[in-house]
């Protein structure tokens, strides 16, 4: 009798050890922004690798983002799995415990990313994200504007690219040829795009010592910089009063000579039928470095997430997995090498002699110009305070005051954080 | 149905009379308090806790004293209470003409009210981007004055005028849903009482104050309460179209509010901000019921 | 209602008016059947290509159609649609309570519901969030139509216009035998159709706007709300300027043929039955 129940015993477990080994169905929750990009279709190509993992994606609209994955996990949610980390933001959310440990992935992110993207996802040697898009800028000119001005087309070539002087010379030419604006920028007014003004003029970053927490914004170089950014609007060069997301327009429907953005906008512009355009190396200041903003977004796992496992598999695929990375991109500027050599490549192919320069002028760039944005705790915060400052100086305000009260909220605003 | 008395004694002959008068009033309340209740004041607590959890940790009023010290708290609310000053009774008196003009006596006057009331329906942030549009320096309505031969105007990007560019744009989308309270209450006010008054000759103007304001006051004081209150809360267009600026000008309380507790991540500051804004919006709003209804109290 | 007779002025003011009013909305309508890149082509100066399409093209409208934002609407229009339903029933009967009725406590009540107005919904929405969550409430129809439901501003307003009704109407009807709920919804509703009208309206704005709320409580693509639905359009670095037009237009037509139903209704003057005083 004991025999028999041994075997009947074994047998419940044998069977049991059967329904238990195909994997119980784990859903997932991805919460990033809206846009253009590969994402459902990475979701659905990890889904059919992984029949057993069902990811489940929340798009919400990029200006909502942050503030979004902020709430859900301030209040502990266990229902976000996976999310977008923008770049300058890891400090942060490390500091609120916000984000899984990743840095036993270190040597392969150094392998599939290069250094810097890993630098900006690294907080006090620790790796927090992995890096799945990139960004550089480019210096997008009109070619029929530039000719009716006797301007020559600026060179293609990184190392022989234009200072600001010149630059600004030949707006003001082309503006006084006829073209409505001389000089327009794409993200006018964020700190995104105007760190490399400060950076490339020797003014820093903004933020200073051990912990970035110093505001330097009051300093002398700073005032100059920025004094010389309200100039470009109270000369008349480039428009006041025309927010970013319209900024690219003026540029596709004609009006603006010079053109400072994304390399995204090609595609934009290319579907502007009556616009010629050519891409340059974007400019510097004479003694100073050449500098490009970078970095974009990143990918993070809550650390109360339930399956942590599942969700490292996915956030693998789409970073990376050169094949993943390439899907999840869709239009957008891959981190990962592999792919980043296809987009570079198709975006060369595709408006032919006017988006030849493409590779090569983004490559050089990301490996040699690019500049991080500063890792601070209260980076965003300072952005916030920066970005309004940069907004008030474009509107006419004083460089030096509008500096000062920056300082003075900045320091404030830090005093406020835990 | 008499009022009831205060007083345990009074309190007790009012419940066994009107027992069940106070069942039935309770059945009809009881599911949209409870809603109000559960979802709007509950949750509110938690801002009164949070309120007083400094950023070190520890328990205080420190989050007030900060923000009353705080030049742009201070800055936030001078710019809501000027802008209230200006809009609520420019609001207001648009509101009225409107509703008189678009009470009757014109053809195909349901199209011109629904016209009117339209800009409610689109999301603010499109009608934030269309109004961007407009007051652009470039744009088109600078367009128009330069062929009237005016000068252009500076529009959002000028220290003075972007608050009232934030006021014109409100209004665009406000007016016409305050207009159509008022319709309705003006629906009510009998005909047979501007007969009597056009009997007794008064004139057009006279039959306005004398019949048409008081009977309207019930209405009124709605739309002049929720309007003051909306007009405090006004977020989504200061956001999309200056962020406070320039030079804080701009900077409504909401909108000063909303980055504190999403940008800077001040969470104690943040909800200090909203119990002050709160306070202040309750005493404005009671001295409107005083102002409005001094005989009937609360109505 | 006696026939009273066209006012010409009147109306020639209500026709210019409507049309200024309606110009913003007219350039969106323009821009939405325009090619993306000559949308801010016109601004200034003025030409009358700034308010009619030079290049004319339905590829937005036609983008618009085949993405979600129809899904979008649908989903709006229901949950808007049964807020206003279910918290019209919900509001008249709490401010028909306050209104009508006379017990302690009343003035507590009322001041709660006037409070519940004046407290920012965004500054509650994360804690809110949390709790319905917890309720098993994210992503449903539930979690969106819930905190539409209990308006005070709605109840405030309806209770503002039960006021002026007679009470001697309903004291009368208690005589000839009806209850309580006969003389709400036989006496008091009927009286009240504009009244009725402007708390619809209050709840279809509050349901019809909401943003941050729907992103919180239901992120799954197949609830999404039209107002959530258009900024998806504001891209981090492009926005798609067209098809945003396309939706806003799209998407005011639905309340716009409603509102225009309802004007009828709007238009019947009370107070020609003589049984107000």
């Amino acid at each position: 009798m004991r025999k028999s129940s041994f075997v009947l015993a074994a047998a419940a477990l044998a069977a049991s050890s059967l329904m238990g080994a195909r994997a119980e169905e784990v859903t997932l929750q991805f919460l990033f922004p809206s846009g253009n990009n590969g994402l459902e279709a990475a979701v659905a190509e990890f889904q059919k690798r992984n029949p057993d993992i069902k990811i489940q994606y929340q798009p919400i609209p990029f200006a909502q983002m942050n503030s979004q994955v902020l709430s859900r996990l301030g209040t502990q949610d266990s229902s976000l799995d996976i999310y977008g980390v923008d770049a300058p933001r890891v400090a942060a959310l490390v500091q609120r415990k916000f984000l899984t440990d990743f840095s036993s992935l270190k040597s392969e992110a150094l392998a599939a990313f290069g250094q810097k993207p890993v630098e900006t996802a690294t907080i006090a040697g620790k790796m927090w994200a992995l890096p799945m898009w990139n960004s550089t800028q480019l210096l997008y000119y009109n070619k029929d504007l530039l000719k009716a001005a006797s301007v020559p087309e600026p060179s293609a070539d990184p190392t022989k690219r234009l200072t600001w002087d010149e630059l600004l010379d030949e707006a003001a030419k082309a503006k006084a040829a006829g073209a409505k604006w001389g000089f327009a920028y794409d993200q006018v007014d964020r700190y995104y795009q105007l760190q490399p003004l400060f950076e490339s003029n020797g003014a820093g970053p903004g933020l200073s010592g051990p912990d970035m927490l110093t505001p330097t914004v009051g300093s002398a170089k700073w005032i100059e910089t920025a004094a010389w950014y309200g100039k470009l609007f109270a000369d008349g060069l480039s428009p006041r009063g025309v927010e970013p997301a319209q900024s690219p327009q003026l540029f596709a429907s004609g009006q603006a000579a010079f053109f400072y953005g994304v390399p995204a906008h090609t595609t934009t512009f290319l579907k502007a039928t009556e616009l010629k355009f050519g891409l340059a190396p974007v400019p510097y200041f004479e003694g100073g470095k050449p500098v490009t903003p970078t970095d974009s977004w990143m990918i993070g796992i809550s650390p109360y997430s339930k399956h942590a496992e599942q969700a490292l598999k996915f956030v693998r695929f789409i970073t990376l997995d050169p094949e993943g990375s390439a899907i999840a991109a869709g239009a957008q500027m891959p981190a990962n090498k592999v792919s980043f050599q296809q987009y570079a490549q198709r975006n060369t192919e595709v408006g032919g002699a006017a988006t030849a320069p493409f590779a090569s002028i983004l490559s050089y760039e990301l490996a040699n110009t690019a500049v991080s944005r500063p890792h601070s705790v209260g980076y965003v915060a300072f952005e916030e305070i920066m970005n309004k400052t940069f907004s008030d100086i474009r509107n006419g305000a004083d460089a030096a005051a509008g500096l000062a009260k920056a300082d003075q909220a900045l320091k404030a605003a830090f005093a406020r954080l835990q | 149905m008499t009022k009831g008395r205060r007083g345990l004694g009074g309190f007790l002959a009012d419940f066994l009379r009107g027992s069940r008068e106070g069942w039935a009033a309770f059945l009809f309340l009881a599911p949209a308090i409870a809603m109000v209740l559960v979802l709007r004041i509950l949750p509110s607590t938690q801002a009164i806790i949070d309120s007083v959890r400094l950023p070190n940790g520890s328990l205080g009023l420190g989050n007030f004293t900060f923000l009353l010290g705080d030049p742009g708290f201070q800055n936030s609310l001078k710019v809501t209470l000027l802008f209230a000053l200006i809009v609520n009774p420019l609001q207001i008196a648009l509101a009225l003409a409107l509703a008189v003009l678009l009470n009757d006596r014109v053809p195909a006057i349901g199209l011109w009210r629904t016209i009117l009331l339209l800009p409610v329906a689109i999301p603010q942030s499109i009608s934030a981007v269309i109004w961007s549009v407009i007051f652009r320096p470039d744009g088109p309505l600078n367009a128009v004055l330069g062929a009237l031969g005016l000068p252009e105007q500076r529009f959002l990007t000028s220290v003075d005028q972007a608050l009232f560019c934030i006021i014109v744009m409100v209004s665009w989308i406000g007016v016409g849903y305050w207009m159509t309270f008022l319709i309705a209450g003006l629906k009510d006010i009998p005909a047979s009482l501007y007969e009597a008054a056009t009997i007794d000759g008064a004139s057009a103007w006279q039959q306005f104050r004398h019949v048409t304001l008081p009977q309207l006051r019930r209405p009124l004081t709605f739309v002049l309460v929720a309007d003051t209150v909306a007009n405090f809360l006004i977020f989504a267009p200061v956001q999309i179209l200056t962020s406070g600026g320039p030079e804080g000008s701009t900077d409504l309380i909401m909108n000063n509010l909303y980055t504190r507790a999403f940008i800077t991540n001040d969470a104690g500051g943040a909800a200090a901000q909203t119990l002050i804004l709160v306070a202040v919006v309750v005493t404005i709003v009671s001295v409107q019921f005083r102002l409005m209804l001094p005989k009937e109290g609360q109505a | 209602m006696s026939e009273r007779p066209i006012q010409p002025a009147r109306s020639v003011a209500a026709v210019l008016l409507a049309a200024i009013w309606l110009l913003p909305l007219w350039w969106a309508v323009v821009s939405a059947l325009r090619r993306s890149d000559t949308i801010f082509k016109y601004l200034s100066p003025l030409s009358v290509w700034t308010l009619w399409p030079r290049d004319f093209t339905l590829d937005n409208v036609a983008a618009l159609l085949s993405g979600p934002f129809l899904k979008a609407i649908v989903t709006s229009v229901f949950v808007t649609g049964m807020t206003i339903g279910v918290g019209l029933v919900l509001c008249a009967a709490a401010a028909f309570a306050l209104a009508v009725f006379r017990f302690r406590g009343q003035s507590v009540v009322f001041a709660c519901l006037v409070v519940s107005f004046l407290i920012p919904f965004d500054s509650i929405a994360v804690p809110l969030s949390s709790v319905m969550r917890q309720a098993g409430l994210q992503n449903s129809y539930l979690g969106l139509i819930l905190p539409g439901l209990g308006n005070g501003l709605a109840v405030f307003m309806l209770r503002q216009f039960f006021l002026g009704i007679p009470r001697e109407l309903g004291e009368a009807a208690m005589m000839d035998g009806l209850g309580w709920w006969g003389i709400f919804h036989k006496i008091y509703l009927p009286l009240s159709r504009p009244a009725l009208i402007g708390a619809g309206l209050i709840l279809f704005v509050f349901q019809w706007q909401a943003y941050l709320w729907p992103l919180l409580i239901a992120p799954n693509p197949q609830y999404r709300v039209a107002a959530v639905a258009v900024a998806d359009f504001i891209g981090q670095y492009d926005v798609d300027f067209g098809q945003m037009f396309a939706a806003a237009v799209l998407g005011a037509l639905i309340p716009m043929i409603v509102l225009l139903l309802f004007q009828r209704d709007f238009s019947s003057s009370v107070a020609s039955s003589g049984t107000k005083e």
